[in-house]
This record gives C-alpha cells, structure tokens and sequence, in this order.
C-alpha cells in the first residue's frame, strides 16, 4: 500500500484492479479453490489458534521450594491435559495437588521461580474473504488472493480494522459536518460517508446504532480524544496516560492511537499477525465497535472533493474498508474498496490505473499540507529550478491553481497528482 | 568489494558515503582534488525502508543516480557499485554508511533506586537511538507511599508489567562496586521471569524464541550471580558500572552495547539492510559518527565543541570539553557527552516531544497566537506527511518553535550529565540536522541555536556559531573511522558554514534591571576602518557587522552588574593574540539574559519575539536575500577553524588604560555586503529526481558527462539554499600520479587517545 512516500499508487483511482492478500497468522488450512468466486463472509481459510499461557506457582500451591516441586510435577512438557486434571502433587491420599484449570498442554516448569506454565488449547479463527471477488491464487496453508476490479480510495488515517458493508451517504456535500442526527436506525451495519468532520457525540451514536465504518475528511483531535475517552475504562486510562494527554499508553503520545478498546498494551500492534491474535485472544484488546476512516487530517477540513465525488457516486454499493494505519515498521494506510463488475470494465487496461500518473502542467493535483490540505487544483507551472516558498525555504515546487482560481506555489512533496 | 577495499596495497582516493536516515538517504563523494580530498557532490533522496518498496538499497539507489547525474561519474553498473575506481575515472574506491533508518530501541530500565544509579542509566540510555519505556526500581513503593508486596506478589507483578511493555532491550543498573548484592538479583529475577514467559507466548504463537537482551550495568561484585540469573535465559551483556562510585559516573562501556545492539538488532531488521552491509563492513550508526566528529574536532583543534542535531526522527546532542577540576571524568581530561532522544524529532518524534515539553512551551516561541489544539493538529497531520516541507511561513515558524524546545530539552539532559549545577562549557556550537541546515537563512538558524541552547561562552566569554550547512558531519564521522585523512581534509575545506561569534554578558546579580547597560563592546577591524563601539542594553540582541572574511579584536566591557565568561562582575576583557572571526551572521552580542525569559502577557511575547528576529535579522526572510546567500564556496579560503577566540581579562594596568565604554550606543553599523553568489544552474531544466517520478522519465538516464569546470560549478546555485544540490561540482579528475596526499594514517590518534603527533595533513 501506499503511503505518503512518493510511491508509484494513486491515492483515488476510479477503476483499477484491487488485489489483496489474505494470509493466516499461523499455518491452517485453505477452504477455497482457485478461480473461486466468493463474498466478503465467505470464510477463505482457517486455523488453530494457541490460547494465552497461563502460569501456577507450584511452591505456594503445594508449600514447598522450586526444587522440591519438580519432583512432584506429573506430567511430561507437551502434554496435555483436561479441566482438572493433576498437575502436580504427592500421590498420598489427602495430599495438596495442583489441577489444571483449563484443557491445555503442559508447556514447561521454571524450577528457579517454582512456575508451571500450561498454553490452554486453541480456538477455531476464521478468515473471511473481506472482499467480493475472484480467488486468483492459493498460498498452500497460507491463505489466498483474491483479486476484483475496482474502485479505491485511501485515507491517511483511521482506526479498526477490515469491514465491509453497504455504503451510505449522508450529507449533500464535502463541506457538510457528520453531525449526531444524521446517524439513526437506519445506518445499522452502513459504511456512513460523512463530508468535513465529525465529533465525538457523532461516534458514539454510531456505536449506538451498531454502524460499521465511518468515512469522513477530518477529525478535531480533542473530539477524537473525548471519544476515546468515553471507550476507555478509567482504570485502563490511568494506567496507560497522564491525565492531560491522549490515552496512548506507555509508549507516549503517538500514533496510530490504540484499538478502541480498554488496553493497557502498546498501540500499534498491526492486526492480523500473530502479536495482534495474542492481544485479541487476552481479551485486551478485542475488536473495535467500527472503523474510522479520515481522508485529511486532523482538524476540520472538507473532504478532499475527488474522494467524496466518488464515495457519492458509489451510495449504496457493497464495499470493503480498512482502518489500519501505521507509519513505520510496514507501512499501511486506510483504504475503502468498491468493487466494481467486471462487465463494467471489460475490455480495459487496468494495468495502467494501478499507477499514479506523473506530475505535468495540467495534472490534477491534491494539496498535502498548510493551509490548502485537501483541495484540488491543476499544476499550472513546473519549473525547473527550485523555487523560493514563501516560507523562505527553496525547493523545488509546483505551481497549482485551485479550484477557486487561487495560485499557490507548493514544494513537490506536499503535492499529490490525482490524474 | 569490500575485500578488495579491504587490501592494504588498494589506494583510496575516492569515497562514497551514504548516511540512511529515518527519511532521507544522503550520499556524499570525496575524492583527490589537486593533492587533496576534497568533498565533490552529493544527493539526497528519500529512505525506502517502508512499502512499497521495502528496501533501504531502493532510496540509496535512488540518491546515487542522482549523484552520478551531479558529478558525471558513474558509479552504479548493473546494480553493483564499483569498486575500485576506474582509469576512465568511473566508480569509488570505498564505499562506507551510516544509518539511522531503524526505530529507537524500546528499552526498560531496572534500578535500585530511582535517585542516583537510575539517573545513570538514563544518562547511558539517552545516548543512543532509544525509547526508555519504564524505570522499574526496588524502593517504587516508597515514592508511592504504598507498604512494599510480599516478595511473590512483588515479583510476579513487575513481570507482569515487563512483560506487557514489549521491550526490546532491558538495562539492569544499581550499587556503586562492592555495595551489597541482593537486590540486584531481585531485578535479575524480573528480568530473567520476563525473559522465560515472553519466550513461552513466542513459542505458544509458533514464533521463534528469541532471547532478550540484557546488559548489566550495576555493582561488578553482582556480575558473577546475576550471570548465573540470567545467562541462560537472556542475551546477557555484561558491562562496567555506570555509577562505580557515588561520585562517578562512567557510561561509556553501557553505551557501547547500546550502540551495538542498535547496529546488530534493530539495524539489521531494517528491510535491506543486509543487502547494504553486504557492499561495506564500513556501517556505523548515525550517532556514533556524530559523537566521532565531535571528538575529532575537539582533539584536532583543542575545542570545546558542542555539536546539536535536529533530525526527523531523532535529536542529538554531542558535547565535549575540559572537565572542571574535582569532577569526573578527572581533571584535565576531555570529557565526551551525548544525548540523543530516540523518540523526537521532527517528524516521527513531533508528538512525543510535544507530549514531553508540552504544548504551552511550544507555543511560546510563535510569533502570533495558536490554539493549544490547532498546534495539536498541526503536529498529528505532519506526522502523517512526514516528508512534508514548510511552504508557509507559519509552518515554518511553528517547526522551528518546536525545534528550539528539543534543542532545550537536549541542553537540559546534557547540563545534568556534563556539569551539575552549571551550564556546559564550549566555545565551538555546531547545528546540524535537516531543518538547520534548510533554514531560510543564517540569521535564523542562529537564533535557533542561541533560543534553544542558550550558550553562555563559558569559559572563554564568546562562542563560535557554525553551520553543518552541507550535512557532511555524519559522513566525516564516518569517514574518521575508516580514513580519517579524508575526514580531515574534508572537514577544514567543504563542511561547515561560519555563522558569527555571539558574545554573552552574564547577569552577575540576581534580578539585573532591564534597559541597563549590559555591555560595551569595541570592535577594531584587522582590516582597518574605523573602530565601532556598540553598547547593549540588559534584555537586548544586537549584530555587529563582521563578514566571513574580516578579522576583528574585541574589548569588551560588562556593565557593572554582568560579567562575560568565566571573568569577574564588570570586569573589562579583551581578544588576546588571536582575532575573533566574521560569518555569515556577523558578531552577535546576546544580552537577553540566562535563562531567557518570555513575558507572559500574549502581546508582549510576540513582540518580543519580533524584536529578537529583528535584531537578528531572521525576520527578513526571502526575496532580498534570495540571490544573496552564502555557499562554501564563497567562504574565503582561510583556515576555517584554527583561530579561536579568547577572551581573556585585560591585566590590572591595562584596564586602566582601557577606555571608558560610550554613554550612547548609537554607533552605525556596516550593512552586511551581499555575497557575490549568482544563481544560475545552467543545464537540467525540467529535471525531476528519479524518486519523484511516478514513470522514469528518459532524462533521467544517469549518462555521464563531463565535468564542469570548478569556476563555472561556484557559479551554481548555493548549495546552502538547496539542500539536494551539490555544494561543489567536482574539479578535475585525480590524476594518475602519485599525490602528496598523506595517506599512511590507518587509524586515527584522535580515537585512541594516543599521544600521537597531529595528522600532518591539517593545517
């Protein structure tokens, strides 16, 4: 995916050719064949999943030291064992035994700390297909790929992780705030596509009515914060901020924020590999109440008019979203998939589509930073030589007219080429 | 290659050095010029390490095409570098790196207190590219006010918390040597625990176990028990002790293992990274070249030299100079300080520095009123475009006031660990980073530097300003290691930009009254033309008028209630023997005070911001200096660091004789003359860098050209205002004959501390 690097990926592309990976955490099995067509629920593979470790203090339980412990254990490592099952202990009738708590296997005893550690037996996990589409490859174990004509169009930032749903519009334009009365009943299980920004009451009416993505062009940070606030438990904010800051856990304030959900875990843990199954699986952080997509940035900025022309045009149709978002340590940025029939695009090269065109005089361009973020205009001059910014800074730059017919000159890094 | 670099009969004339940062990847080329290394091109490009390109070598690929498109040589053949050089002048003789493209190192601390030996091990761990997570200490629950746990409780609850934090590193620190040993193997025990259950939960996801890494830093008497704890369990690295007496803190060895983990952990799983190390052996990271640099300087031209670095994902800070007498290390000795944050920056870092310092103190160094949540904002979308340049001048002022709180929060760490109590002494500052070195001019990187260090010219009374405008000092550092010849060469000819010497009164009483006399200073020029005579009032910024080439001796005389340097209050100093230089910004007298102060009325702040950017001259910015800023290639040629400064109190008779300071302070001041740079870079029209391109356009193709002739390449743009440009096009071609140049030195005295006579080739 793409991300803000220069990269060779168009950030809106109206028709190209989506491919997407689906791969298990850990090796399973594949239930789908190749050339398969199948639906975003449709389950494509699946595997075991280990539970999280547990560990008995053999010493306390039984009274004696490490040593004297190890004597008395039962049971081989790898073994396993059911609910109540005897771990350790003396044979002698009436002795103190340890039993296990759960059906597990027995991992190993650590006979300096007088620990047992037992890994209770997996849970059946599930990889649905998340997009409608064509399985073009199978990854013996793995998972597959499945691979769609379609519509895209990738945010900066968001939160939670895959859904798919029905698109709803429910604003006229891309200046028009996502406000708390526009979200009802009937955006249950909808995509909502928003225009400017929304708040945190908005949000919490969409938990309320079980919506499942948000798509918006910006979010205020102190509404973001007062919602995450709301979804925190106070004891999970207190262990992991300061009272005066964003809710990010140890690791300081930064981003992507956590999962929408009490952890007390670093955030950035990316969804899908196993640290993320480990997290899910303690129960620390489960899924979020929906996914949140912004175009922007943060603050209170329309959405940029490409994006929303074609999130409007595509009001009712079956799409697939992606919250996740990271900037280092395997790069992912948010993205809306719409796909699209393949009748629609018979006979066309998508190929091409699948990569951002150059920036020339007359490209259509969307500006990146300042006070222009968002808006649209047309490079009018490229010059060669690097240009003096009115910041002072000389760089190369481009010259852009908007869409309102102002002129600004912007560094090339802060101009992203649309078309 | 690098076995044949490696070949002692092998003569290395020319040298390509690449520095892979966070977000950019820049190179450089040194090669032979009339008998001399000299510093040819460089480029710059952005680092590849993320999607979709997942390759550092992809950037680095990229910043040498471009150099090859600079320089006319090729470099690159079929994705291999070639090495050695060609008769036909194409390829390098060596290649070497630095990088710093890896994320900060998530690190816990464990200690026995928090006071003292916690302290220590901050020290050792702000040194390097790391994330200090946690401090665990033995005595927590006596700040808290809580009874301690029972043992078990205790145990399984800190494990718990380890555990939780993921690190990648953990630093046991604690006692001075011979101090008791037993609640250090407490902490082992946390450690070792955590250890077993993080390999159990790797194991439990079919992960392979990995060992944690440990270094042990505490009382030597525990080595052997805590080796016992641990060995098995962890990556256990055992070190001196970073507090072997309570006086004395020693953090070299800690850092060390710091600085290697971060090469051989975090580094190495930078994507490509082994593709990279497999063209060199040479691979150090960014900050240990930084810190090589500033002791290079400081042994080769006595200087007490601090150098600062504001990157995008880190900021730096590397200080050394004489130790005061009774501190550690002994008297006489140099001591050598760094302080990197891991987790600044201003990029990736603009949200824990703003989470550290706050949003009030940011927001006090703007220039115009914001919103605490707008520069909130402001900093969550530039961290989603880290790459994103200032195009307004807003932006650019909002960078810079966060710039300034990292640069202080540096100062602030680096006072603690250099010289409890006092300020850190050199007469050498040097601003190095991305965002100095763009700075729309001198004036304002300047004042970056003063606002946020707050030098006080100890002990001297002046200090030097100086500019890594060419971004060269982590690739001389670099280069120190494996040629210091080179490094040598290049540093005195093509590194740094000479700001000015800023001179700073000292209130020698504790509330001095604004508005009076703070200082006088009499400027007699080298070069004749009348003397000036400027007073400066207590609260004020003045510049006096001293270019790059001119020469000036100083008498400076303190108002009654100042002092300047190390001298006595209203005592009168003067340059003794040596000339104090001239640079781009001029000679500044910064009478603001120690600590600067900011009113606290919003109108009153702002204008006094305004009125320091003024007097600076940072506040104009752009079109009539466009044309006119400086290059390296217009500095003179002079010896650029040898003179040094020092101002040294006049003897009892000549004070005497000294004349009276000026009742007024009205003296004209020389305008500052426009440097003769021409932009005018005359091929390369419609040229984008190849990174930029989304198809590769076909002019891109690096075919080599012949070099333009040095006249016609100091004619270019300056490359102090293009941070992608070269600052020289190369000169003529080493020729086959032998060169005078010394080549012989294989490893610099300077690092070994060894008594070695200075390097012939440095003048």
């Amino acid at each position: 995916m793409s991300f803000y690097y220069p990269t060779k990926q168009p950030s809106i592309a109206m028709t190209t050719l989506v491919r997407l990976d689906r791969r298990l955490p850990f090796a399973g099995e594949v239930t789908v064949r190749l050339g398969a067509r199948v639906e975003p629920d449709d389950v494509v593979a699946r595997t075991l999943i280990p539970g999280k470790p547990m560990e008995i203090d053999l010493t306390a339980a039984l009274g004696v030291n490490a040593k004297a412990a190890a004597k008395l254990i039962r049971r081989r490592p790898g073994e396993q064992v059911q609910m109540g099952d005897t771990i350790a202990g003396k044979r002698n009738l009436g002795a103190r035994q340890v039993r296990a708590p759960a059906a597990a296997v027995f991992s190993s005893y650590d006979d300096k700390a007088g620990l047992a550690t037992l890994t209770p037996m997996g849970e059946m996990y599930e990889l649905d297909a998340h997009l409608k589409g064509i399985v073009m490859e199978v990854f013996a174990n793995q998972g597959v790929s499945i691979e769609t004509p379609a519509a895209i169009v990738r945010g900066i930032w968001g939160m939670g992780g895959e859904r798919h749903g029905v698109l709803k519009l429910l604003v006229t334009g891309n200046d028009e705030e996502l406000t708390p009365e526009l979200i009802d009943a009937k955006s249950t299980y909808a995509v909502l596509v928003g225009g400017s920004f929304v708040t945190a009451a908005a949000l919490r009416n969409c938990v309320q009515n079980r919506v499942r993505g948000v798509i918006v062009g910006s979010m205020p940070a102190e509404e973001l914060r007062a919602f995450l606030l709301d979804v925190y438990t106070p004891a999970a904010y207190m262990a992991g901020a300061s009272a005066v800051d964003w809710p990010m856990g140890r690791l300081g304030w930064q981003f992507p924020p956590p999962p929408l959900f009490p952890s007390l875990l670093p955030s950035a843990a990316p969804e899908n590999t196993p640290t993320a199954m480990l997290l899910n699986r303690q129960g620390r952080s489960s899924e979020a109440p929906f996914t949140l997509i912004v175009t922007e940035g943060f603050g209170r900025m329309p959405m940029s008019e490409r994006a929303f022309e074609l999130l409007a045009a595509a009001d009712g149709q079956e799409v697939a979203i992606s919250g996740t978002t990271r900037l280092r340590g395997g790069l992912a940025r948010p993205e809306v998939i719409i796909p699209l029939p393949r009748s629609s695009v018979q006979g066309r090269d998508l190929t091409a589509s699948q990569q951002a065109p150059a920036m020339r005089v007359g490209s259509l361009a969307r500006v990146l930073s300042g006070s222009y973020l968002g808006r649209i205009g047309k490079v009018s001059a490229l010059p060669p030589r690097p240009q003096l910014l009115p910041s002072g800074i000389l760089a190369r730059a481009a010259e852009l007219t908007l869409s309102d017919g102002t002129h600004t000159l912007l560094p090339l890094l802060d101009v992203e080429v649309l078309e | 290659m690098a076995d044949e670099q490696a070949t002692p009969k092998h003569k290395v004339e020319s040298i390509l050095s690449a520095d892979v940062g966070s977000l950019w990847t820049r190179v450089a080329l040194v090669d032979v010029v009339s008998g001399e290394y000299r510093f040819v091109a460089r480029a710059v490009a952005p680092t590849s390490a993320e999607l979709p390109f997942g390759d550092i070598t992809v950037g680095l690929y990229n910043a040498m095409a471009e150099l090859e498109r600079l320089s006319g040589r090729q470099i690159v053949e079929e994705g291999h570098l070639i090495i050695p050089q060609l008769p036909n002048g194409n390829g390098v003789d060596a290649f070497i790196a630095a990088s710093s493209a890896a994320p900060a190192m998530r690190l816990v601390l464990l200690a026995l207190n928090r006071d003292i030996t916690a302290r220590s091990a901050l020290h050792a761990a702000e040194s390097t590219y790391t994330n200090v997570l946690d401090l665990l200490t033995v005595d927590e629950h006596l700040a808290e006010g809580e009874k301690p746990l029972p043992e078990g409780e205790w145990l399984s609850r800190q494990v718990q918390r380890l555990v939780a934090l993921q690190p990648d590193v953990a630093l046991i620190v604690g006692g001075v040597d011979g101090g008791p040993v037993v609640p250090l193997l407490k902490l082992a025990d946390v450690v070792a625990q955590t250890a077993r259950q993080r390999v159990v939960q790797e194991q439990s996801i079919n992960a392979t176990p990995t060992k944690l890494p440990v270094i042990f830093a505490g009382n030597q008497s525990a080595r052997g028990r805590v080796a016992e704890k641990l060995d098995e369990a962890t990556d256990l690295r055992l070190t001196e002790n970073v507090r072997p007496r309570l006086d004395r803190e020693r953090l070299a060895s800690a850092q060390e293992q710091l600085d290697n983990l971060y090469l051989q952990k975090q580094l190495t799983a930078v994507p490509g990274y082994r593709r990279l190390a497999s063209w060199t052996e040479n691979i150090i990271p960014t900050s240990l070249a930084e810190g090589i640099v500033t002791r290079y300087i400081a042994a080769q031209y006595n200087r007490d030299v601090l150098i600062a670095d504001v990157g995008a994902a880190s900021v730096g800070g590397f200080l050394t100079n004489e130790a005061p007498s009774g501190a550690s290390p002994a008297a006489g000795e140099r001591g050598f300080y760094r302080v990197v944050k891991g987790d600044f920056g201003m990029a990736y870092g603009l949200p824990n520095l703003l989470r550290q310092v706050g949003a009030a103190a940011v927001l006090r160094w703007l220039p115009f009123t914001m919103a605490e949540s707008e520069l909130v904002e402001w900093a969550l979308n530039r961290l989603l475009r880290p790459l994103s340049l200032a195009a307004e001048e807003r932006d650019l002022q909002i960078e810079h006031a966060f710039a300034r709180e990292a640069l202080r929060y540096i100062a602030a760490r680096m006072r603690e660990q250099a010289n409890p109590g006092a300020r850190p002494a050199y007469d050498l500052l040097i601003g190095s980073g991305g965002l100095l070195a763009n700075a729309p001019n001198p004036q304002m990187a300047a004042l970056l530097l003063l606002d946020g260090l707050e030098p006080e010219g100890l002990p001297t009374g002046s200090v030097e300003l100086a500019l890594d405008s060419t971004m060269l000092l982590p690739h001389i550092g670099t280069m120190a290691a494996a040629n210091p010849a080179a490094a040598a060469y290049v540093f005195d000819r093509d590194s740094l930009l000479w700001l000015g010497t800023a001179i700073v009164p000292l209130a020698a009483v504790a509330n001095p009254l604004p508005n009076q006399p703070a200082v006088t200073v009499t400027v007699e020029y080298a070069d004749g033309g009348d003397p000036l005579k400027v007073a400066v009032a207590y609260g004020e910024l003045r510049v006096i008028s001293l270019r790059p080439d001119q020469r000036a001796n100083l008498i400076v005389q303190p108002g009654r209630d100042f002092r300047v340097g190390g001298g006595e209050r209203g005592k009168l100093v003067r340059t003794m023997g040596e000339e104090v230089k001239g640079g781009y910004v001029g000679l500044i007298i910064d009478a603001r005070g120690r600590p600067l102060r900011l009113p606290s009325a919003e109108a009153a702040r702002i204008a006094t911001l305004r009125r320091w950017q003024e007097a600076i001259g940072a506040a104009a910015i752009a079109e009539e200096q466009a044309g006119a800023l400086p290059s390296l290639s217009s500095q003179p040629d002079l010896p650029p660091i040898a003179t040094r400064m020092a101002l040294s109190p006049l003897p009892e008779s000549e004070a005497e004789a000294a004349p009276e300071p000026y009742a007024d302070d009205e003296i004209p001041m020389a305008e500052a003359e426009a440097s003769d740079m021409a932009i005018s870079p005359a091929s390369d029209d419609e040229y984008l860098p190849p990174w930029l391109m989304a198809d590769a356009p076909d002019e891109v193709a690096p075919s080599p050209a012949p070099a333009p002739p040095q006249e016609e390449a100091n004619a270019t743009m300056p490359p102090w205002l293009l941070a992608d440009q070269p600052a020289d096009q190369p000169a003529d071609q080493p020729t086959d004959q032998p060169t005078t140049r010394p080549g012989a030195m294989t490893i610099p005295p300077w690092l070994l501390g060894a008594d070695e006579d200075e390097p012939s080739n440095v003048r």
